[in-house]
Formats: structure tokens, C-alpha cells, sequence
């Protein structure tokens, strides 16, 4: 390689790296991304940070024709098979070290993840199945890698969840992750969401629900979804579904066990319709 | 696939056209970043990549120049002193 690309690729690296984010030159990042094609020519010299970001890029630009460049699809398939399923206890740690990736503010998921997305080179309930035990927490690659499970195959997810996580097979910070996912996957049905209610963990109950809640637009029966938590049995759960369900659906909770929700619940209750007698 | 689930939203996509800098300009900037970020390097490799470009003919560096930092400067002016001076002394004709 000349000097001059050496240099090049030095300099793609600096600029997308997570030592410019004190000073991030937008206008710069913007161009190198969108024509990095015309920029470098030898993909493998980009460090991890600047592969998230231009794969992700890539993955998002559906006319992209960088994946049929050879020396890009090359290199997209390595990345790729970072995460086959029977090798992805080699980066499994880096996996989930979201906090490494973080560029102009935003968290980038690891670039074997995304170059899976573009190449579709392994399947996402291989690769899910293998580290699903690792999400307990509420990440990028957690809710990436659970998002493109369900996009490829719907039926397998819902069939996981039912056996592993209403099975309590996860613990429950796993099936926290799982039950997040189902309900912004858009797919919740009446009875999975009264069992994320009947959930002997809080924690697990009240991710399921404030995902309901952030999706709401995806459920016509959105009512007919929160009222199967409106009789929770925890407090946290009751609190939030005071602060954030549809006033209509408020009366549920006046009769609530739990002072704080019941509380929350009232105050609202009285401020809509002190709102309405002053109309 | 319905839609690309990345968390990640750094906003290349949607920025305007008139912004990005041309293929040229980039290439030139990210030159500079590479050099200054090298230039100084305790590794032997990268310096010398560094000075390998700033010692080779002037009209190279010219697109440059202005992103240099102090001490690539320097070195420029290190490496083309001959040159410099016959200019200088030219009364730079």
C-alpha cells in the first residue's frame, strides 16, 4: 500500500475513533462514510469503531452497492463470521461492551453483528441462542440482536420465549431483556402479556410493560393488552401503569392496593377532570 | 427484513448534500489527520510513514498544508531546507 493510503487509512481511523469524540467533525465523519468507497480501497485496515459505523451506514442505505465490491464483501463475511454461532464465545465479551462503540453520542453494536445483518451469513436464533444467557441488560446488541431474531423468524422467538422465559428456564434479568423484546416486536398477545404479569420477578413484569407502553402504536388492542397488568401484584408495575396508561383506564387503579400507583393514579385522575369542569 | 434494528442513529444518511466535502477534500484532510497523528509516534512504522510523505516532493503536500499541525510543519521545513533556501535566496521566483 503507498504512503499516501496509508496515511488515509490512519486518518479514517483518528476520525471516526472514540478518542475524536470530544470534537467530532460532523461534515467530516458525514463524507467519509458516505464515500468510503472512493476513499479507501482495502476495507481491513479499518479499525473495529470505524467498521460499526460504516457498516452500519451501509446497512441502513438500501441501494448500497458496497457489499458487491469484492474486497468489501470479503471483508463484510470475516466480520460476519466473528459471530457464527460456534465461534461466538471468541468475542462474546466484546460483544456486549457497548460502552467501547460510542461515536458522536450514539452506541454502535459490534461490526460482526451488522456485517451478519448485510451478508445474512448465519442465522440470528443461532447466534441469539448461544448468548441469550448474557443479555441482562438493556443494551444495543441485546435489542439488536433480539430485533433481527424476530425479524428472520418470528415464530421461533415466540416459541423460545414460551418455553425459556414463561418456563423460567432465564433468570430473571434475561427474560427482562426477552419480554422487552417481545412487546416491541409488535407481536404481544393478550395471554403472553397476562403471564409477563403473573412474572415472579418485577423486574421482568415491569420491562415487559414499559416496552408495551413505548410501542403502543403497534397494538390496536392496546387497552385490552395493559388491563391484563392492571391487577399486578407489584408496586413498581402498578406505578407505572398509573403514570403512563390512557386516562380512560386510570379507574382501574383507584382501587389499587399500593398507595404510591393509587396516589399517582388520583392525582391524575382528578387533574383531567378538574381540567374538563373548567372547561 | 422489515428494518434495520441498530440502536445506533448517527444521522450520515439524512444529512444534506451540499454539505459533504468532495472525495478530494476528504482524502487531503484525512491525509493531514494521519500524519499529525503519526508524525510524533513513538512507533517506529508509523513515524516513518509520516515522513516518508513529508519528505517526498513538495506539490504532494500542498493539498495539506493548512491541516498540518506545528511539528509536521517542522519537519517539512526540516526535510526541504535545500529547496526552501534556493527559493528563499530566488526571492521566491
Amino acid at each position: 500500500m503507498e504512503t499516501r493510503e496509508k496515511l488515509i487509512c490512519k486518518g479514517v481511523n483518528n476520525a471516526l475513533s472514540k478518542a475524536a469524540e470530544r470534537d467530532v467533525d460532523v461534515r467530516l465523519s458525514n463524507s467519509i462514510v458516505k464515500n468510503i468507497t472512493d476513499i479507501i480501497n482495502d476495507p481491513s485496515t479499518l479499525d473495529d469503531l470505524p467498521k460499526s459505523i460504516i457498516y452500519d451506514y451501509i446497512s441502513k442505505t438500501p441501494d448500497s452497492k458496497v457489499y458487491s465490491i469484492p474486497k468489501w464483501f470479503e471483508e463484510i463475511n470475516i466480520s460476519a463470521d466473528m459471530v457464527k454461532p460456534d465461534d461466538i464465545h471468541n468475542v462474546h465479551w466484546d460483544l456486549f461492551y457497548d460502552h467501547r462503540r460510542i461515536f458522536n453520542g450514539e452506541r454502535f453494536v459490534h461490526h460482526g453483528l451488522i456485517a451478519n445483518y448485510i451478508s445474512k451469513r448465519h442465522k440470528w436464533s443461532g447466534i441469539a441462542s448461544r448468548i441469550v444467557d448474557s443479555m441482562q441488560y438493556d443494551s444495543a446488541t441485546s435489542s439488536y440482536i433480539l430485533s433481527c431474531w424476530v425479524d428472520e423468524d418470528s415464530e421461533d422467538f415466540i416459541d423460545h420465549i414460551n418455553e425459556k422465559a414463561f418456563g423460567k428456564v432465564h433468570s430473571h434479568k434475561v427474560r427482562a431483556q426477552l419480554y422487552s423484546a417481545l412487546s416491541k416486536s409488535g407481536l404481544l398477545t393478550k395471554k403472553q402479556a397476562r403471564k409477563m404479569r403473573s412474572d415472579p420477578s418485577s423486574h421482568s413484569s415491569l420491562s415487559g410493560l414499559t416496552s408495551l407502553i413505548a410501542n403502543s402504536d403497534l397494538y390496536p388492542n392496546y387497552d385490552e393488552l395493559l388491563t391484563q397488568f392492571m391487577d399486578t401484584r407489584y408496586e413498581d408495575v402498578a406505578h407505572k401503569l398509573a403514570k403512563s396508561s390512557p386516562i380512560h383506564m386510570i379507574s382501574f387503579l383507584l382501587g389499587s392496593e399500593f398507595y404510591w400507583a393509587k396516589s399517582v393514579a388520583e392525582e391524575r385522575f382528578n387533574k383531567h377532570y378538574e381540567g374538563l369542569s373548567d372547561e | 427484513m422489515s428494518s434495520n434494528p441498530s440502536i445506533a442513529e448517527v444521522d450520515v444518511a439524512s444529512d444534506i448534500e451540499e454539505e459533504l466535502m468532495s472525495v478530494e477534500q476528504v482524502r487531503n484532510e484525512l491525509v493531514a489527520i494521519g500524519i499529525n497523528s503519526t508524525v510524533s509516534s513513538y512507533n517506529q512504522d508509523e513515524k516513518k510513514i509520516a515522513h516518508d510523505f513529508l519528505s517526498a516532493d513538495l506539490s504532494n503536500i500542498s493539498g495539506v498544508w493548512v491541516k498540518l499541525n506545528e511539528t509536521a510543519k517542522i519537519r517539512v521545513v526540516d526535510f526541504h531546507q535545500e529547496e526552501l533556501l534556493t527559493w528563499i535566496n530566488s526571492n521566491g521566483n
